[in-house]
């Protein structure tokens, strides 16, 4: 017997808004997925490569100001133009600055320029769109050179180590959230409250979408900050104020349609995991294809034309069965690192088209139990 | 996200509540009205040209499997679009104000449905916040209704390890869990003990006496519907057949009475026959007499006295719901099933 029973009693209070409703859906599904102690697990691990990405950060930023400080000594005690290189200031100003002083900054010039190149090619050789990097090198304006490398540690970090976590988080945390509700016939007590189908999908697209969004954009994010923290100069703001913009765009383009195909998956069945096998199947078949005949096709052109594997460059629609080579494409597309649009709008159509269509066939499928 | 609002003033259907209220003034003597009604599922037809009216109280809804009774639920929840027809709950249009009549409806499923991973008190809770209701008030909400349910230490195990009885209980805290003015009970009482049973048909009856909330309830056990019901409507091969008040359908259109008689039977028969009453000698030896007006009283006193016939009792029939059922669906493929 209850200690406090007051039996039945009437309810007037305040009700929350209904448009918040889909919320007590995710919240409902985010501690039902961090009961889970292999999802905790994932999830501290993920954190592990933003340590590492950081220790990068901070190299990049300490040899990139050893350069630039030396420049601006020398170009604010001459008032001769920052584009200036040391030796140009000393061809053409021969009374300027004392020749010991232009002699030492021209070594440590020199020094940082070979130290950082160096750096910049070791790291992207062999490395997928390190093109815009070489570039912004050889250009040798400081300041794109920054915000391209920052841009493309950041697309490597979120395309490589996390994009790996991304398919293992999904792959754990996705297949129950409807199957099980399928299983269970849950629906009719969604349904039969003042929420839509919409509002339900609403709730459960955002358990795995917060999730991913603690291991993508949020380390990204505060590796940005940590970036920003890190550096001894105040110009990197001004070189990379759009970083925060394009590594939210970059994480919704991995959330929201690989959520989305995830969700659809855990839809159609009521074991989850069959729907767990259908992902890591559709993200592993269309990584293997595409690979296959990446390197087949490469290696042809080695052996035939007598290149090197540097020199070798393949691209082919087929990349497009791939997902994760689909959404890396759009991804670099918007870290600037792809610059010709035409090259990536394929896969921004294909990313779109499988995003609408999942959500639509996704829809359709949670209706279902209550049309019959 | 868990802002709350004043009923009645940003929420959209805490807005209509107040209209709600008004038209059930309106309304009060009808809380569902359906004109029409036809709902069909591609090439077969569910609903036919149903059209009702059902007032305040407990209402039975019967009819044999594939009668168009759950089809009937969803169109008045909202959940499932017309094909022609129109009507109202609680003062809301079916089809476009869905939201807000669920808002105002707890609905039982017949299913056996759960939220898995969750405990009963979880699963309540998680019930009250879905139709609104703030976390920590769902919570102290749901330990309420869960007591008045009779779900005691319970309630903190999870919902998967649940008999069916438990969750029957459950499915019936989650629908009342919100204080709604209308419950839409599907199959209620399936899976319970006779206890139990009749403790969750005392609990409707209690809601429906003691706090003016009105039921609508689904269910092939008749005795149930006999028990607990004001109307009753009956509903074969998706058309309503029967929809009234369940003391005038037991109310016999020719009077009749039922004599039972201490020792033999037969003497009474033929002494009525003799008089020209008409009767009928019942299989368990009783005696049913048509007797319509004081006149014909009088005639079995008098054949009673004559004959030394004691009667032990001499009770008005009352049809039974079972009779009314099957004469409602005798004659459609429904009745076969």
């Amino acid at each position: 017997m209850p200690i406090h029973d007051v039996g039945y009693r009437g309810w007037q209070g305040a009700t929350t808004s209904t448009w918040s409703r889909w919320w007590v859906i995710a919240m409902a599904g985010m501690r039902g997925a961090f009961k889970s102690r292999w999802i905790r697990r994932m999830l501290l691990a993920s954190w592990v490569p933003t340590i590492g990405l950081g220790v990068v950060f901070f190299m990049f930023e300490n040899i990139i100001m050893s350069d630039k400080a030396i420049r601006e000594w020398v170009v604010q005690s001459e008032d001769i133009s920052r584009q200036q290189s040391v030796a140009q200031i000393r061809q053409r100003r021969p009374m300027g600055p004392p020749r010991q002083l232009l002699e030492f900054a021209d070594e440590k010039t020199q020094a940082s320029q070979a130290i950082r190149e160096r750096f910049i090619k070791d790291a992207a050789s062999g490395a997928w769109n390190a093109d815009a990097v070489v570039a912004a090198v050889e250009s040798g304006n400081p300041n794109a050179l920054r915000n391209k490398v920052w841009c493309w540690l950041l697309m490597s970090f979120l395309r490589y180590p996390q994009g790996i976590m991304t398919l293992m988080i999904i792959g754990l945390l996705v297949p129950p959230l409807i199957s099980r509700d399928v299983r269970s016939r849950a629906f009719l007590l969604y349904y039969s409250r003042p929420i839509s189908r919409f509002e339900y999908i609403m709730g459960k697209l955002a358990v795995p979408a917060m999730t991913l969004m603690l291991i993508t954009l949020v380390p990204a994010l505060f590796l940005y900050f940590f970036g920003l923290l890190l550096s001894p100069d105040l110009s990197v703001i001004a070189d990379t104020w759009d970083l925060p913009i394009r590594i939210t765009a970059a994480a919704m383009v991995c959330v929201i349609p690989t959520c989305l195909v995830a969700l659809l998956f855990s839809s159609m069945t009521q074991e989850s995991r069959f729907a767990g096998f259908a992902w890591f199947t559709v993200w592993g078949l269309g990584a293997v294809v595409w690979s296959l005949i990446y390197h087949t096709n490469t290696t042809n052109m080695m052996i035939q034309q007598r290149l090197r594997p540097e020199e070798v460059h393949f691209e082919s629609p087929w990349s497009l069965v791939s997902i994760y080579s689909t959404i890396g494409r759009v991804q670099s597309w918007i870290f600037g690192l792809e610059t010709d649009v035409s090259n990536a709008l394929p896969s921004i159509i294909v990313l779109g088209l499988i995003t609408v269509v999942a959500f639509i066939w996704l829809y359709r499928r949670v209706s279902a139990p209550v049309r019959i | 996200m868990d802002k709350s609002v004043p009923r009645g003033q940003n929420d959209p259907v805490s807005q209509q509540d107040s209209k709600a209220e008004m038209q059930k003034q309106e309304t009060d003597e009808h809380l569902i009205q359906l004109d029409n009604i036809v709902k069909d599922y591609r090439r077969m037809r569910a609903l036919e040209d149903v059209s009702l009216r059902i007032g305040s109280g407990i209402t039975g809804l019967l009819g044999p499997n594939g009668a168009g009774k759950s089809t009937l639920i969803k169109v008045l929840m909202g959940l499932v679009r017309v094909n022609s027809g129109s009507g109202t709950v609680l003062g809301f249009q079916i089809g476009r104000e869905g939201r807000q009549i669920r808002a105002l409806v707890g609905y039982m499923p017949e299913d056996d449905c759960y939220i898995t991973g969750m405990t009963g008190i979880e699963m309540v809770q998680f019930s009250a916040s879905l139709a609104g209701i703030p976390s920590i008030e769902a919570l102290r909400r749901s330990h309420e209704i869960l007591d008045f349910c009779g779900v005691h230490q319970e309630r903190y195990r999870s919902v998967e390890g649940y008999s069916t009885g438990m969750r029957q209980k459950i499915k019936f805290a989650a629908a009342i869990v919100h204080d709604p003015q209308l419950l839409i009970l599907d199959e209620p009482t399936s899976g319970l003990d006779p206890e139990e049973r009749q403790a969750l048909l005392n609990r409707v009856r209690t809601l429906c006496d003691n706090f003016n909330k009105s039921a609508l309830i689904s269910t092939h056990i008749l005795p149930d519907v006999q028990a607990i019901s004001d109307h009753v409507v009956i509903l074969a091969e998706g058309r309503v057949r029967v929809a009234d008040q369940l003391w005038k359908l037991n109310t016999p259109t020719a009077p009749q009475y039922v004599a039972t008689v201490m020792g033999d039977s037969s003497e009474l028969v033929e002494g009525l026959k003799q008089a020209g009453i008409e009767n009928e000698l019942m299989h368990n030896g009783t005696v049913l007499i048509r007797a319509d007006n004081d006149e014909t009283f009088h005639q079995i006193w008098q054949i009673c006295e004559q004959s030394q016939i004691v009667l032990s009792s001499l009770a008005p029939t009352r049809n039974s719901l079972e009779e009314i059922f099957m004469s409602a669906i005798r004659g459609t493929n429904n009745a076969h099933s």
